[in-house]
């Protein structure tokens, strides 16, 4: 995440400008924001290329975990509680109304599908390396 | 499950550490971390406040490792079962106190007794035996990357995509689902460092893979060789830059 906002701050890497129609929000996860403190970068890429943006809440450091973080997309024996568990989330995703869910950590990925699908929130999951490809610049 | 109580032993001491007795310490179990965890928002009970997960740990310095079965499959569903380590209670305690960092130091207690949940234990052996969590052969991750070199050169004619090249500036690493799963999201990946030019290579066999399940599941010494092996293929490299997934 870091480097595709580096290359577009750089000018090396050119996306369309609000190349995606649709609503979207944006996962926050707990490696590359809380953690990691990328928040800027992905806001300042995810604001290049969507028209529709929007914040979920909690946000930023104060995102909720997707419910897959710390092995449980691999416990078998825990998915019950952990789709239980991933309500937090689902919720905040819903009160967007966003009909695209974009996540940037592939754990996300898994945890935030599977948590919109048990508490029926109707957001398409995609993630961020193939959102920002769809918008490449080629011309 | 037979526990081996002197490794036990040894493994609660090589973890007993200054941070984790004060932290156990100074918890006043003022419950304001409850506010800040997702299993509590979403299923508000007792146990899923995230000081309940420090338990096992104190308990076990208690009783000094003597405990029996039972005892390690409450330790076992607890810091396995009801935390994701993401850290969020942390920024809710008043006094800072590392929740996650118990939780994983707990989780290397039952890693010593061979009581690592079956599906982290599957995923890290693999990465260990074979070199990815998927257990995908050298064959499998070349044969995707060439087709979704070939799809994207039918969008652009001049993309590469690079094996173990020597000096590249950037080593490109990936998910084991990418690979077995989900390979258009190669396609992703290489699109976007083809379209800026980016001077990168992937790794031939050993090292590519970037997960570290040795993390998650509370294992030191896996962690480290894993971690180690994706060093190691940029040092061979000579690159300046791992990237890792997103």
């Amino acid at each position: 995440m870091k480097m595709w906002a580096d290359l577009l701050r750089q000018g090396r890497l050119k996306l369309k400008q609000g190349f995606h129609k649709e609503s979207v929000t944006f996962q926050d996860s707990c490696n590359f924001i809380r953690n990691a403190g990328h928040f800027e970068d992905s806001r300042l890429l995810m604001r290049h290329v969507a028209a529709d943006f929007r914040e979920m809440h909690p946000n930023g450091v104060h995102t909720y975990c997707c419910g897959s973080g710390g092995g449980h997309g691999l416990m078998s024996e825990y998915k019950q509680k952990r789709l239980a568990t991933a309500k937090a989330k689902a919720e905040a995703i819903r009160a967007t109304g966003a009909d695209v869910t974009v996540v940037a950590c592939h754990n996300c990925e898994d945890g935030i599908r599977d948590g919109l699908k048990a508490h029926e929130v109707p957001s398409q999951v995609h993630l961020f390396s193939n959102y920002l490809a769809e918008a490449v610049d080629l011309d | 499950m037979t526990l081996d109580i002197p490794k036990l032993k040894q493994a609660l001491n090589s973890r007993n550490g200054a941070r984790l007795r004060m932290w156990l310490d100074i918890c006043a179990h003022c419950g304001l971390c409850a506010q800040g965890c997702h299993f509590y928002q979403s299923d508000p009970r007792p146990e899923h406040v995230p000081a309940h997960r420090m338990k096992p740990m104190a308990e076990m310095l208690r009783k000094k490792g003597e405990v029996n079965e039972e005892f390690m499959q409450w330790l076992v569903d607890t810091v396995y079962g009801t935390c994701t380590m993401c850290q969020r209670c942390t920024m809710f305690c008043p006094y800072g106190i590392g929740i996650a960092f118990i939780v994983r130091a707990t989780r290397a207690l039952a890693v010593s007794q061979g009581l690592t949940p079956p599906g982290l234990a599957s995923g890290l052996q693999n990465a260990l035996d074979v070199g990815n969590n998927l257990g995908i052969t050298d064959e499998e991750y070349r044969e995707t990357i060439e087709w979704q070199l070939e799809e994207l050169q039918e969008e652009m004619p001049n993309a590469v995509a690079p094996i173990d090249k020597k000096g590249a500036e950037v080593l490109v690493t990936f998910h084991p689902r990418d690979i077995k799963f989900y390979p258009q999201n190669l396609y992703g990946y290489l699109k976007l460092y083809n379209a800026a030019g980016l001077d990168f290579t992937l790794a031939g066999s050993k090292g590519w893979d970037s997960t570290n399940i040795g993390l998650f599941a509370g294992d030191d010494p896996a962690a480290a060789e894993l971690c180690g092996r994706v060093v190691a293929a940029g040092e061979n490299l000579g690159v300046r830059t791992i990237l890792t997934a997103e």
